[in-house]
């Protein structure tokens, strides 16, 4: 049968007519699975830099009888090494704010950003981080718990953070990310925010926050120079990115003079110049209460 | 690697370094196939959720053999089809029952009539319940081939069989349409 002939069989024609069309994608979709994938690369990435780790946990090894007892007789030694901190880390992964062991989840989480020297590779994994705790805020605010500000200003953190990297990216990755940021800070439409300032002031602030991220990715996007121009004018009047897990800090202050401010809590105190040094510590729980935890804070 | 002139992943590195979680190098993979496999999913599921999932987890799955050391060391995409064509038969098993389009509305013409557009799911839906009557293979080759635009060799690369195998399971995957489609559509249409 030749292609010829093929073309005018009727079944054939048929399947063509009917089925060849296909709707266009949704972009939300498609972003959420780019995100997921190359997220798990990363995942996987790091595990692999551990190679002997890896051919000794691999499952397959383990159908073999020798090694399986070696894996049970390493397991033992290392529970009894470490008592129990793999697990605690395990354990906290699912653990929500204000729980004993989110702490724990927030420090694993900073652990695996400082592995993570490719700044693709770290725009993904902080995506993750995002989208995480865009989960958590949902959950806080669905159940009326308060939430805390030192979380909120970790979120934007991680957000600015993502905005740092992506200035540094190439003009065609720098649309890409920040494509993909845009999406992720679309995440917020599905909270379900408070209408007034009662008890949820720092949560509305958060929304500010968010907006005004959300325009300037939509200005990178549309203008890579001007996007780069507008994070270094901004980024003269912040805050240090890099912050410990735990103690509560600042939120960076908006894109430049005349911006919204972040989430302080005393009003009124002033933004200082020049990137890197904190303006204030929040004490608060769980952090060290006098800002001397916050020893990776700033930038160089 | 170059597989054919389908296959525009022309860097030679490209897969190694995808093997190696290269997060650049799988953007480009999966941005340069994604798409396509969408459509491929799509056109057999006729669902835009399940398609989505198909290319999703495919490329899980694709970075799973990766980390095992396994997966491809050529013909890239024809390895990412295969893994979808699998999961596809593996819905529609799990399912039993047909896959009903929704979606498909989407594609019909706002101007047509509900009633049309209802008869335009139906044919669709039969005519991939007829694809599903197919063995795997043939059905992969009558995909390939017409819904996707493959020749013939590049479809004997890909599912690593003869040329004649190809044809011959071309062959027998018409008479099988026929078979299904005259007793359903046919008779009422021609």
């Amino acid at each position: 049968m030749n292609s010829e002939t093929e073309n005018h069989n009727p079944e054939i024609k048929l399947l063509q007519e009917k089925l060849s069309t296909v709707p266009p994608r949704n972009r939300r979709l498609v972003a959420q699975g780019r995100s997921r994938f190359l997220t798990q690369a990363v995942a996987l990435r790091d595990t692999h830099r551990l190679p002997w780790f890896n051919r000794i946990f691999s499952l397959g090894s383990l159908n073999r009888k020798e090694n399986f007892v070696m894996f049970a007789t390493i397991i033992v030694i290392l529970a009894f090494l470490f008592s129990g901190t793999g697990m605690t880390a395990y354990a906290a992964q699912d653990s929500t704010p204000g729980e004993t062991l989110y702490p724990v989840k927030l420090w694993t989480e900073d652990i695996r950003l400082s592995l993570t020297s490719d700044p693709q590779s770290r725009f993904y994994l902080l995506d993750n981080f995002t989208a995480i705790r865009f989960d958590e805020l949902s959950g806080l605010m669905e159940a009326g718990l308060p939430v805390d500000e030192a979380f909120l200003n970790r979120m934007l953190t991680q957000i600015d953070q993502m905005l740092d990297i992506a200035a540094g990216l190439s003009d065609e990755d720098l649309e890409d990310s920040l494509d993909h940021l845009r999406i992720r800070l679309m995440d917020q439409d599905r909270l379900s925010w408070p209408e007034n300032d009662s008890g949820y002031g720092e949560v509305l602030r958060l929304r500010e926050e968010i907006t005004i991220r959300n325009r300037l990715t939509d200005t990178g996007i549309e203008d890579p120079v001007k996007f780069r121009l507008e994070l270094q004018n901004r980024t003269r009047y912040s805050q240090p990115t890099d912050l410990p897990p735990t103690a509560p800090v600042n939120t960076p202050p908006g894109y430049g003079p005349g911006e919204p401010g972040g989430i302080v809590t005393t009003p009124g105190a002033p933004m200082e110049p020049g990137y890197g040094e904190p303006t204030q510590m929040n004490p608060g729980p769980g952090g060290s209460g006098d800002g001397s935890g916050n020893g990776s804070g700033g930038k160089p | 690697m170059r597989l054919n002139n389908r296959e525009v992943l022309t860097d030679p590195n490209l897969l190694q370094r995808a093997r190696q979680f290269d997060t650049k190098a799988l953007a480009e993979i999966y941005d340069e196939i994604s798409p396509g496999l969408y459509a491929y999913a799509y056109r057999q599921l006729g669902s835009d959720v399940l398609a989505e999932e198909c290319v999703s987890e495919t490329f899980m799955k694709l970075l799973e053999a990766f980390s095992k050391q396994k997966g491809p060391r050529e013909q890239l995409r024809a390895y990412i089809y295969c893994i979808a064509h699998n999961w596809i038969t593996d819905q529609y098993r799990r399912s039993k029952l047909t896959i009903v389009s929704l979606e498909d509305q989407a594609l019909a013409d706002p101007v047509q009539s509900t009633t049309q557009t209802a008869a335009d799911n139906m044919e669709r839906n039969l005519l991939r319940d007829a694809l599903q009557q197919l063995t795997p293979p043939q059905r992969q080759v009558i995909v390939l081939k017409f819904l996707e635009g493959w020749s013939g060799p590049e479809i004997a690369q890909a599912l690593k069989k003869p040329l004649e195998a190809i044809k011959g399971l071309q062959h027998r995957a018409l008479e099988t349409l026929r078979l299904s489609l005259a007793g359903e559509y046919f008779t009422d249409k021609d």
